[in-house]
């Protein structure tokens, strides 16, 4: 199978009447690949993923595929599929009839994959749209999501309503299907560190901007936490991007995202380890302390 | 475009609805009154002429066009969620629903020949447009052709109406629909009073509406009933379309997810 084409996000803003959600938005989201997009609620991941997919349209800017728009473009579209909290599936329809709407209306679906996940998650196929809970219906998206042969997939919030067991078999399944079939995974969740040994690349958004767009590990090479006594600390963090800090005490914590200053000599008092992906975004898009440098 | 798999999944489904609607009709105006006739003991007077109008399935046909040409963001938001863009639906919601339109008004040309045959000769001829119309040409069977084409087209622009008034709701959000369902009845009830109450004042027939009416129906100053001029209801019928479908299709080009 030919390798898809990236899709490329190009100076992409959207306002809600005065209200401005994304500002000139540069992506790429390359092919066979598993991003993670994060960015506290308001943030504007929906409606980022929105545009992308062409069920809204942006204010200005435009999203491509091979150099073609998305707008109105079938063969693009059918290459990308977006499983959200909308209930976009009509009611009364049964899961079984979604699924079998999808593989006609998609370029295809793995109807074997369907049915192996339908018994794992133990979906009832019969039963109508609207008579699922919202477990089950992330659920059933989540299967389509996973066999539907599609070259991007977007998954706003794909865990709403699934408990700890589901989230992890959800998870496995994940892997599982990219392993056999790699395609582009772009996950948009608030379980950061459920979801951060799947991700490859991460952006966040924050104030309307992509404020990080790097891959998970130099992300996470650049966030330290600097523990040690308050004096000691803010001696050694003295001009470098402190993004939050905590305290107890005489002790005192700083998180810096960046690099440290190497000239200078770590105190003894003073240790430094790195920080998971949760603590960085949260410190991150703490907006009161936050400074980025990509 | 994945007008293929849009089409028949569409089609299929309108073939389906139809097919309840013509049940549904089928049972209310024929099957209940012969029930409460065999209840009530009173079967020996029922007279299927009387409970079977000619015209059923014509307005069946142009009731479930209407409505279902009306029914336009359930459809999309399935087709975008589904990888299939705005044109595609609409194209193939169109071609479906002019398909549905063809057998239908097949359905009612052999409906009213059966109906004119076996269950009332008396009264309306087998189309109906053929009142107005079925003696403009001096061939029996141009006159059978024009009026086919006025019937459809006539069908057509109905389904075109609720197609833009569909389209137009789903520009808004639930809220504001129910407001424009409930406000424009009253608005068009005032301005057809308004309307009439000029015509008591200045005779509406005396004004060039009355005449461009008069025009677009085919009346022409020295036609009789059934020699209407043919030509005119195809050509306002086909400009009326045209205009009603171009509304239609910019407007859902518009449509987005959520509103």
């Amino acid at each position: 199978m030919a390798k898809s084409k990236p899709i490329i996000i190009k100076h992409v803003s959207k306002s809600f009447a005065k209200q401005q959600v994304l500002n000139n938005i540069d992506l790429t989201i390359e092919p066979e690949t598993i991003y993670g997009l994060l960015g506290r609620n308001g943030a504007g991941k929906s409606t980022l993923f929105n545009i992308i997919t062409n069920r809204i349209p942006s204010s200005s800017g435009e999203v491509t595929i091979g150099g073609q728009t998305v707008t109105n473009n079938d063969e693009l579209l059918n290459r990308i599929y977006l499983m959200s909290e909308a209930n976009l599936y009509p009611s009364r329809m049964r899961v079984k009839e979604i699924f079998k709407l999808t593989a006609q209306l998609y370029q295809g679906m793995d109807m074997a994959l369907t049915q192996t996940l339908t018994k794992q998650f133990g979906l009832n196929v019969n039963t109508r749209f609207s008579k699922l809970s919202t477990g089950s219906r992330s659920i059933m998206k989540l299967i389509i999501a996973l066999a539907v042969d599609v070259d991007y997939v977007f998954l706003d919030e794909p865990t709403l309503g699934l408990d700890a067991n589901h989230r992890r078999l959800f998870y496995d399944d994940l892997l599982d299907s990219y392993a056999k079939r790699p395609r582009s995974f772009i996950i948009s969740t608030h379980l950061i560190e459920e979801a951060s040994s799947l991700i490859e690349r991460v952006w966040v958004l924050q104030g309307h901007q992509i404020i990080i767009n790097g891959s998970t590990e130099a992300v996470l090479n650049k966030g330290f936490a600097v523990t040690g006594p308050t004096v000691d600390v803010e001696a050694y963090t003295k001009g470098l991007n402190i993004i939050g800090h905590e305290a107890l005490g005489n002790l005192m914590v700083h998180y810096i995202y960046g690099e440290l200053n190497n000239d200078r000599p770590i105190p003894d008092t003073v240790s430094i380890s790195h920080i998971d992906l949760q603590r960085l975004f949260i410190y991150l898009t703490n907006q009161e302390v936050a400074t980025v440098e990509n | 475009m994945r007008i293929k798999a849009a089409f028949s999944y569409q089609l299929k489904n309108y073939f389906k609805s139809f097919g309840w609607v013509y049940l549904w009709s089928v049972a209310v105006v024929v099957i209940l009154p012969f029930l409460i006739s065999l209840l009530l003991g009173r079967i020996n007077i029922y007279d299927i002429s009387n409970y079977l109008p000619q015209l059923l399935p014509a307005m069946i046909l142009s009731f479930y066009l209407f409505v279902f040409g009306g029914i336009s963001y359930d459809g999309f938001k399935l087709f975008i969620q589904n990888g299939i863009g705005r044109k595609t639906y609409f194209f193939s919601k169109l071609y479906a629903l002019t398909i549905i339109l063809v057998v239908g008004e097949v359905i009612n040309v052999l409906y009213g020949i059966f109906y004119h045959r076996f269950i009332n000769a008396k009264k309306n001829p087998v189309m109906t447009f053929s009142v107005l119309y079925g003696h403009y040409f001096n061939s029996a069977a141009a006159n059978a052709v024009s009026v086919f084409i006025i019937t459809i087209l006539f069908i057509a622009c109905i389904m075109v109406t609720g197609m833009v008034i569909g389209s137009c709701l789903g520009l808004f959000s639930r809220r504001m629909q129910r407001a424009i369902i409930v406000g424009a009845p009253i608005v068009l009830f005032v301005l057809l009073a308004v309307l009439v109450m000029l015509n008591d004042q200045t005779s509406l027939k005396m004004t060039w509406i009355g005449d461009f009416l008069l025009f677009i129906v085919g009346m022409g100053n020295q036609s009789n009933t059934g020699h209407f001029v043919a030509f005119a209801p195809m050509l306002s019928g086909a400009i009326y379309f045209i205009v009603m479908l171009l509304i239609s299709y910019r407007l859902t080009l518009h449509f987005r997810v959520p509103r």
